[in-house]
């Protein structure tokens, strides 16, 4: 802008010193000076009826046309793309199923497994216990036999130590209950 | 220069309408006088409309 | 001295066109750089409507661009309601436009130079504005030269400079592109004429002497090319504006 009125500045001082008389533009005295005015009505109101009849109403229309073309296509790839989405999360959807199910029969295969095998271990822990017991119950029956079979045995070691240096025979019965004690104070220790 | 024409467009209506209504009373030049700072502020007016980029009113 | 002189005015002298039909009815010259507008303007839209096509070619995006610059600048500056005035402002916008740009041609009559043409036009934008206010709002488009919000005792102060203000419109309008338009073309006379009293002066130093003229003078071009689609664009944004106060008086 600022050029713009540099260039006015320089322009206006030779025309302003003209503008007495000799300037074209402000000589109202020539009847051409206001005739162009009226040519100009005449020209602009036929300029404006084209234009407002004809030429703007048509560019509206194409343009119009235009934009519902736009509007229409644009509406059918929006159509297009929900329908693509409809179809995506429906595939999601299933796939999530088909994993929900698998893992629920991986779930349950595991469970059985691992019932199957509780159940083993049971039946093996039980026989295992059973085969204990009864080799326990064997090895008190045999510690039993031992302990009968050692009585007679140190009775009459006893009675024949004692007849050795003693060289009398013990009474029977007596040696039987310290034989007894004896082997009650063994066991306990 | 948009901004100058603004100022004596209005300078000039306020002149010319002085003028005028002195020619009609008979008071010549006194209202011609009397409608410059008048021109004046509506000139600055103006000025601050065209710059203010609103009509306002 | 003798030898060519700088004549920076005769470029806005009219004479009668159209040979004697138009001497006969005083079709000037000034009528004739009309007329060539107008008719550019209309080939420009026969051309472009031409094939109507949906992706548009060249000429028909000329037009579509000039009929959404004027429609948007009509829908922004005036609201919805200013599509009423849209044939209007295009055919002043479009007739100032081609009117500035075919006076920028040698031999081309730049009628928007004559201020009786500008004011004419400012004179029918400002009473078709002021029209307009009245037709809307009826008297109470008075009070749009009463300020709010200033107490009474200024009024009648501030009510005549307001109307002042107002009538001050179509002399500013039309004096602005007057003259820009007039201001470029002597600038223009006034270098290539500098050109000749130089080459006329100083014989061969003169004529490369006028090299710096002439490169002004290519330069002017380009700024004139400026002005003059700038011009056309104020004059019809300002036409919006006066339309716009006349339809919500604010």
């Amino acid at each position: 802008m600022r050029r713009i009125s540099t260039a006015l500045l320089l322009a206006l001082a030779p025309s302003a010193a003209l503008a007495e008389g000799t300037m074209p533009q402000m000589d109202f005295a020539n009847p051409l000076t206001l005739d162009q005015v009226g040519w100009m009505a005449v020209i602009l109101v036929v300029l404006y009826l084209l234009l407002s009849r004809w030429g703007l109403p048509e560019i509206g229309k194409v343009l119009e046309h235009r934009a519902g073309v736009i509007a229409k296509d644009l509406a059918a790839a929006r159509a297009a793309k929900l329908e693509a989405d409809q179809a995506v999360s429906q595939l999601n959807a299933t796939i999530a199923q088909a994993r929900s199910s698998a893992q629920a029969e991986v779930a349950k295969a595991v469970a059985e497994a691992k019932a199957d095998a509780a159940a083993k271990a049971a039946v093996l822990a039980s026989q295992l216990e059973a085969k204990l017991a009864e080799s326990e119950a064997r090895i008190d029956a045999a510690r039993a036999a031992a302990l009968a079979a050692i009585k007679p045995v140190a009775a009459e070691a006893a009675s024949s130590i004692l007849l050795k240096l003693t060289g009398s025979q013990p009474a029977e019965d007596k040696l039987a209950q310290r034989l007894d004690e004896a082997l009650a104070a063994r066991k306990a220790a | 220069m948009r901004l100058g024409v603004e100022m004596v467009a209005a300078m000039v209506i306020a002149v010319v309408i002085g003028w005028g209504l002195d020619k009609l009373f008979h008071t010549s030049p006194w209202l011609m006088i009397l409608m410059v700072p008048v021109g004046m502020v509506a000139g600055l007016r103006n000025l601050l409309r065209a710059s203010g980029g609103k009509t306002g009113g | 001295m003798a030898g060519p002189t700088i004549d920076a005015l005769g470029q806005f002298s009219l004479t009668t066109g159209l040979g004697n039909l138009g001497r006969a009815v005083n079709f000037t010259n000034s009528n004739e750089a009309m007329l060539g507008a107008a008719a550019v303007i209309v080939a420009v839209f026969a051309l472009g409507l031409k094939s109507k096509a949906l992706v548009p070619g060249r000429a028909q995006s000329l037009v579509e661009m000039l009929y959404e610059f004027v429609h948007n600048m009509c829908v922004d500056t005036i609201g919805e309601e200013g599509l009423r005035f849209f044939p209007l402002v295009f055919t002043i916008f479009s007739f100032i436009l081609l009117g500035n740009l075919l006076g920028l041609f040698p031999y081309f009559f730049a009628f928007t130079s004559h201020i009786a043409v500008t004011l004419a036009l400012a004179l029918f934008v400002f009473v078709f504005s002021t029209g307009v206010g009245f037709y809307t709002h009826g008297f109470k488009f008075l009070k749009f030269f009463v300020p709010s919000g200033v107490p009474t005792w200024l009024l009648p102060l501030l009510v005549p400079i307001e109307i002042i203000s107002y009538l001050s419109r179509p002399v500013s309008l039309s004096v602005r592109l007057f003259a820009n338009m007039t201001a470029g073309h002597v600038m223009w006379e006034v270098f290539a004429g500098f050109m000749l009293l130089l080459t006329a002066s100083l014989g061969v130093v003169g004529a490369f002497a006028s090299v710096v003229p002439l490169s002004l003078n290519v330069a002017l071009a380009a700024l004139e090319l400026l002005v003059a689609g700038l011009q056309a664009y104020v004059f019809a944004i300002l036409t919006c504006l006066y339309l716009h106060d006349a339809v919500h008086m604010h």
